[in-house]
């Protein structure tokens, strides 16, 4: 569904990404792991084309998606949930769900339904503004608006980041009936553990390399992740 | 007295609809628009060219004349509309691709306005020019002791329903919706599907079109001229930034209130070339003291 | 699109858009050169410069830029090869890669167009005659020595840079002799000796050959011009900096790294001897209108853009309104001087009314810098804007005070009046424009000798540092406030005392003098200079001054001074797009705007740091 080759992003002089590739098929739930600087988060913008590769091709679903513009991506079913949640503060809850719709011209009244049954808490706070949510909430209402766009592959960048253990455990919950009604998930993770409990698949970064990759349950067993992401020693 | 207070009134209606373009930008950019007063004063040269070239002579009839009136806003809005993304494409696009500092961006908008400043003097001549005015002079009533002529009327009609339209357009329209989504955070808006350079557009074109228009009236209320935009932008900066630059309504009331907080002084004066020494000391005041403004800094909160 | 679509070579929606800019651009240029207007017919102005011969020059310039940018968009984009194929290379490169690849029937065809453009640039640069925007015209333009020039040096520039391309690429063998460096170092010079040709301003006989004999008054022998030989040394400099900046790879590879020049201590010793001396002894050469000019049009405009160098390039602060301290300096001399409505309690002489003009003008500073210098760098430029324009105000309207617009008294001359020194300027003493300039200069240097050391000093490093990071500097105890009042304060006393010094020369000071075209002009200077170098400063001043001035006599129709401005805002906004760093940038300040760029640091003092990338 989605085929990275070889592709190389800089920021100016410096090299983030050294020739990446990787694959993600249809109805997979694939991790990316790796060290804070490894260049997870510049694959995922990548991705979603805030950053152009120099060189590398990306391809969705067949289409070379390598140049096309950033702001075609929400309409090409390629939606991204950014690190810190981003959610625009001084928009309402329903309105910042209305923005995850923005590229649509049909209706999308039973999208917001489904939304809100998958989080009942945003129901009852759809006029609070964003910025009043509390940080589970608005981790909630992110993976909500990314969800208006219905896409095919939705992008979650630390979906876990500083929120409480039984809401991290309700995000994951809710990113495997995701994968249930149909949608791609690409995720990157600092927690691997419950990472790799939840994906099929994983792939190691490092310093803006792929080092390797496996299925996710091999991976939990794989000294090298245990050692390093998991924090155990190696016996 | 309740003469100054009108005449600052009505002048304060002018500031705001030119600070609209400065708080529409800043709210979306962060940025001053130092070239707006070009915008202002494309706007005043094309209402004279539609009028110099449509209105053939000082006693056409009422019917005409309003169209001629509606005629010459319509030009000189897009002209300052058309002016303003101009700007915007070439003086901040190509800056914005390459992640510039803010410096640059100030930097390369006053050398746009200089540009534009000095263009028009070549191209239109230096020396003010007066364009006929569709708005019959002669007709005023006395409102309280006041004299409010036609003209004053029309322009609390043109600023109240532009203001509106404007409202209208930012809170409840899709491109209102971007244009709240860019300025609280322009990646995300990319995101979900903003296209982050056409919004930018839209929001210099919608600011220039409202300063283009109050040029229009500068120049009937006095004369057209190339730097006729320096002075009355210079004070609708202070009028933006005295109701909370990014704020729609902030500018509205800050417009009126800076024109009126600037005409009274004058009356105990009596010069009235000191308008933009007491519009300075009020914006200096302001920054000292409350530099959020009256209502605060927040487009998405205009709402 | 689709993976497997092949790459095609035609012309694609870019391309053709890049090519409609820069034609577009030249079109522009011509209407911008074109004919005055007036406002009862606009559109007849426009007219007359878009369907005449004069249009043509820039159009062709535009189509000439516009293959150009296609050739280098598409060798970027890997649809076509260049003889090196780089990801990313300068214009230069791409420019130089096209000619080096060039057939022989394109090199004749190519060699056309620089005549046709040669004849162009003549015809532009040309004194203003009847008829002048006609083909008739442009090709009588043929029998001006100067065409010869232009053409000249257009074939020089580009042979230079086929000759140094084809050193590189694999085609072209060059005859042996051409690579040695002796070669290439006297052609550099005949390169500036014919630029002296083409830009000698005050010849009046044209293609004479008196016109090349020695001897003779400096307005008929060109041989005998000092320009002439100066121009030729430039030649000769660049050309060994060339030589040297080869044979040093490593120069080479940091000039690249920095995007800007790097010169060695010795050339660059040897540089600032050569800047002094030509300082000194080359004004003696001038006629009388450059003896004035560089004074009052270019000096006085160096020394400010030095003043304000210290408050936009050091600080990272935009202040717009530095000419408020230029009038409080004129207005102080002009005070003591006795030349104003009010009388002083005492008559000072201009030179003690400098250390006067340099208090008052630092007390505004700090008084408008203590309160405004808090707010966010982008309201500090509208303060300042607005504070310019009501000294202007001021100064138009408080008749009794100023004497209004009508302008101010006489104010008296310099003089000193020590036993066995009795010496006054601007008088009969002395008399001329020169003493003028002389003490301009000794003012000068102390003072770029004292602001280089002050930027080298801890001073220099906390300004670096609330540059680069306003919070990150403040966490390691530095007091921002008080060293951007300082850096204010600095830049206002500077102002004050070129107001003195011009003041004095003009006699009778006139509000209009005053006017906010002044504080642009002087961040023009400084910032296509390079914001932060005082040698970019000083060179940026003396070519934009030079360039303003010979504007004036060798004009393009109908042009008036004050269109200048309009070249100017159009350079300001070219130098920010296209090099914000300036001509000849300081090091660090090259690299801050860099890293500003990838997101690193700030570097200006103006708002909140720059947001990540954008789409």
């Amino acid at each position: 569904m989605l085929k990275v080759e070889s592709a190389v992003v800089r920021y100016g002089q410096i090299t983030a990404l050294h020739g990446v590739s990787f694959e993600v098929d249809q109805g997979e739930i694939v991790t990316l792991l790796g060290a804070n600087g490894a260049g997870k988060t510049t694959t995922l913008r990548m991705l979603s084309g805030l950053h152009t590769p120099a060189s590398g091709v990306i391809s969705f679903e067949g289409r070379d998606i390598t140049k096309v513009p950033a702001h075609q991506f929400a309409n090409m079913g390629i939606s991204h949930v950014p690190e810190g949640r981003r959610i625009f503060s001084v928009m309402s809850v329903e309105e910042n769900l209305d923005m995850g719709a923005f590229g649509r011209k049909d209706n999308y009244d039973d999208d917001m339904e489904r939304v809100y049954t998958m989080f009942p808490l945003l129901k009852d706070r759809r006029k609070q503004l964003g910025g009043n949510l509390s940080g589970g909430e608005q981790q909630m209402l992110a993976i909500g608006r990314a969800l208006m766009s219905r896409p095919r592959l939705l992008l979650l960048d630390e979906p876990s980041m500083g929120l409480a253990p039984m809401i991290i455990d309700q995000i994951f919950r809710i990113i495997g009936e995701i994968r249930e009604s149909g949608t791609t998930v690409l995720v990157v993770e600092q927690n691997a553990a419950q990472a790799l409990r939840l994906a099929d698949r994983g792939y190691v970064m490092e310093n803006g390399r792929i080092a390797f990759t496996d299925e996710a349950s091999a991976l939990l067993d794989d000294p090298r992740v245990r050692a390093v992401y998991l924090g155990e020693t190696i016996d | 007295m309740s003469s100054y207070i009108a005449a600052g009134l009505f002048a304060g209606l002018i500031y705001s609809m030119v600070a609209l373009g400065y708080t529409l930008v800043y709210g979306v950019l962060r940025l001053i628009n130092f070239a707006h007063s070009e915008v202002l004063m494309s706007g005043g040269f094309a209402g004279y060219f539609f009028l110099h070239y449509f209105m053939k002579s000082n006693n056409e009839p009422t019917g005409t004349r309003v169209l001629l009136l509606i005629g010459a806003l319509v030009a000189s809005g897009a002209a300052g509309a058309v002016v303003a993304m101009l700007v915007e494409r070439f003086a901040y696009r190509p800056l914005r691709r390459r992640n510039a500092p803010k410096l640059t961006y100030l930097i390369s908008a006053i050398g746009a306005s200089y540009f534009l400043l000095n263009f028009a003097g070549k191209e239109f001549g230096r020396n003010p020019i007066s364009p006929p005015s569709p708005i019959s002079a002669t007709l005023q009533w006395n409102i309280l002791g006041t004299q409010v002529s036609l003209f004053d009327v029309v322009l609390l009609i043109v600023t109240l329903v532009l203001f509106f339209g404007v409202n209208v357009l930012v809170n409840k329209s899709k491109v209102g919706r971007s244009i709240r989504a860019v300025a609280q955070d322009q990646e995300t808006a990319t995101l979900m599907g903003v296209n982050v350079n056409s919004t930018i557009a839209a929001t210099f074109a919608i600011g220039g079109f409202m300063g283009g228009i109050a040029g229009l009236f500068v120049g009937m209320s006095s004369v057209v001229d190339y730097n006729m935009g320096f002075t009355p932008a210079l004070l609708a900066f202070t009028a933006a930034v005295l109701g909370g630059i990014g704020n729609i309504r902030g500018a509205m009331v800050g417009g009126v209130v800076l024109g009126i907080c600037m005409y009274v002084p004058i009356y105990w004066i009596g010069q009235p070339y000191y308008e933009p020494v007491i519009g300075f000391s009020i914006l200096v005041l302001v920054l000292l003291v409350k530099p959020t403004g009256l209502f605060g800094e927040s487009l998405g909160r205009s709402a | 699109m689709s993976v497997d679509e092949p790459r095609r070579t035609h012309f694609n929606k870019e391309d053709v858009r890049l090519a409609a800019t820069c034609v577009a651009s030249g079109l522009l240029l011509a209407v911008m050169t074109g004919p005055a207007g007036n406002p009862e017919s606009p559109l007849e102005a426009a007219r007359l410069s878009l369907f005449t011969g004069h249009v043509w020059g820039f159009l062709l310039f535009g189509i000439v830029v516009a293959v150009i940018s296609v050739f280098r968009r598409k060798v970027r984009n890997g649809e076509w090869q260049s003889s090196r194929a780089v990801p990313r290379r300068s214009m230069k490169a791409y420019f130089g890669d096209f000619l080096a690849s060039m057939s022989t029937s394109w090199w004749v065809a190519f060699f056309a167009l620089a005549v046709l453009l040669a004849l162009a640039i003549a015809d532009f640069t040309g004194p203003y005659v009847p008829g002048k925007l006609s083909f008739v015209q442009l090709f009588t333009q043929l029998h001006d020595t100067r065409t010869y020039g232009y053409i000249g040096f257009l074939w020089w520039i580009i042979n230079s840079i086929r000759l140094r391309r084809s050193v590189h690429a694999r085609h072209g063998v060059l005859p042996g002799f051409m690579k040695t460096p002796v070669f290439r170092i006297l052609a550099s010079a005949f390169g500036g000796f014919i630029f002296a040709f083409c830009a000698d301003p005050w010849l009046p006989e044209r293609f004479s050959f008196s016109y090349f004999k020695f001897g003779g008054g400096s307005t008929t022998a060109f041989l005998s011009h000092l320009p002439t030989w100066l121009w030729t040394a430039c030649g000769l400099l660049l050309g060994v900096r060339a030589v040297l900046g080869e044979r040093n790879k490593t120069v080479h590879a940091n000039r690249l790294r920095a995007r800007q020049f790097a010169v060695s201590s010795n050339t660059s010793i040897a540089l600032y001897g050569i800047g002094l001396f030509a300082a000194f002894e080359a004004p003696k050469f001038l006629s009388p209108f450059w003896q004035e000019a560089i004074f009052q049009q270019i000096g006085i405009f160096c020394f400010l853009a030095i003043g304000l160098n210290i408050v936009v390039g050091f600080a990272g602060l935009l202040d717009l309104g530095y000419v408020a301290f230029y009038a409080i300096g004129a207005y102080v001399n002009a005070y003591f001087s006795g030349a104003l409505p009010i009388q002083p309690p005492f008559i000072l002489n201009p030179f003690l009314s400098i250390p006067v003009a340099i208090l008052v003008a630092m007390t505004a500073g700090v008084l408008l810098g203590l309160p405004t210098l808090r707010l966010r760098g982008d309201y500090l430029a509208i303060v300042t804007l607005g504070f310019g324009e009501i000294v202007y105000v001021l100064a138009n309207n408080l008749q009794n005070l100023t004497g209004g617009a009508g302008g101010s008294g006489v104010i008296g001359n310099f003089s000193i009046n020590v036993p066995l020194v009795h010496l006054s300027l601007n008088g009969q003493a002395l008399g001329q424009d020169l003493d003028f300039y002389y003490l301009l200069l000794a003012f000068m240097i102390p003072i770029l000798i004292l602001f280089t050391s002050l930027n080298n000093s801890k001073v220099g490093r906390s300004w670096a540092a609330i540059r680069e990071d306003e919070v990150a500097a403040a966490s390691l105890g530095i007091n921002g406030l008080k060293y951007k009042v300082m850096a204010f304060a600095i830049g206002a006393s500077t102002s004050g005392v070129a107001g003195v010094l011009s003041s004095v020369k003009q006699g009778i000071l006139f509000p209009s003098n005053f006017a906010l075209q002044v504080s642009i002009t002087v961040l023009v200077l400084v910032i296509f200079g390079g914001m932060g170098s005082i040698t970019g400063v000083l060179i940026g001043s003396a070519v934009i001054g030079w360039l303003l001035q010979f504007l004036l006599f060798h004009s393009f129709i109908d042009y008036q001074d004050a269109d200048k401005y309009m070249y100017i805002g159009a350079l300001l906004i070219l130098t920010m797009i296209f090099r914000p760093q300036g001509i000849w940038p300081a090091k660090r300040r090259a690299r801050e705007f860099h890293d500003a760029e990838i997101g690193l640091g700030t570097a200006d003092a103006v708002g909140e740091p720059a947001e990540g990338p954008l789409a």
